[in-house]
């Protein structure tokens, strides 16, 4: 039988892939990628949460998250263009000023 | 049977995370995303909410990943120059590992799933939406309509 243990723990498991993706890349694009990582395993346990407690306020908050990571992504990316345009770069070593 | 697809979802989401963060190339990294996406509708299939499970694909999957892979096109990086990783991965890496292996020790007490009781239908869903949570519907019409706005304004170009 599947415990909602296992849900969990591959919940934290994709969760902290997410973590270490941030901390390693150099890549603005690719830490954007592992922050929508971090949100869907946060997704899962809310689903998983839902399901123990029979409650369906667990699938509503995942309809807002994905709703927000949504609007989220897009402000994101609009500004990781904007970056882009101005510094001519998207690695994080390279946009070392607050100028401009 | 259920374990046997939990089992397939599982791995072939870990796997693709995997590959989201190890990946040189950015659209591989992208395209491995979706199959997160994919594998996580799979698994909110095995937790009853099909509802989710569907919106996760349309939505997530279907808009936010081709929103993210047209700004890859459109950012066009070459080949990450030198070495694409930061320093201190061992480190970074231990301390990740010990936390999640203290996360994974806490939540072992969860108990196991009952058989469904209470309504968990998408009717029932659509009925706690729309009364009790109409404001935070309401809110979530505000925030796309602004965040859209404000990406248009943020992304502008600024020729003439």
């Amino acid at each position: 039988m599947i415990q909602p243990a296992y849900y969990l723990v591959l919940s934290l498991i994709l969760f902290f892939i997410g973590v270490f993706g941030i901390f390693i890349r150099k890549n603005l694009l690719v830490i954007f990628l592992c922050i929508e990582l971090m949100l869907n395993s946060a997704n899962l346990a809310f689903i998983t949460f839902s399901r123990f407690y029979q409650n369906l306020d667990g699938q509503l908050a995942a309809f807002f998250v994905i709703t927000v990571a949504a609007a989220e992504a897009t402000v994101g990316l609009a500004m990781i263009l904007l970056v882009n345009r101005t510094r001519k770069s998207v690695e994080i070593d390279q946009l070392t000023s607050m100028k401009g | 049977m259920e374990i046997a697809f939990f089992l397939l979802f599982a791995i072939c989401a870990v796997a693709a995370a995997l590959s989201v963060i190890l990946q040189k190339n950015i659209i591989y990294s992208a395209l491995s995303l979706i199959v997160v996406i994919g594998s996580m509708g799979g698994l909110f299939l095995l937790l009853n909410a099909a509802f989710i499970a569907v919106l996760q694909i349309v939505i997530y999957a279907g808009a936010i990943m081709a929103l993210f892979l047209f700004v890859i096109m459109m950012v066009d990086p070459q080949t990450e120059a030198g070495d694409g990783w930061r320093r201190q991965t061992k480190l970074v890496l231990l301390i990740v590992l010990l936390i999640a292996a203290g996360a994974v020790w806490a939540i072992r007490a969860v108990g196991s799933f009952q058989p469904i009781t209470h309504g968990m239908s998408v009717k029932d869903l659509a009925r706690l939406l729309f009364t009790g949570y109409l404001l935070p519907f309401e809110a979530i019409t505000i925030l796309i309509i602004s965040s859209v706005i404000g990406a248009l304004y943020i992304a502008r170009r600024e020729d003439a």
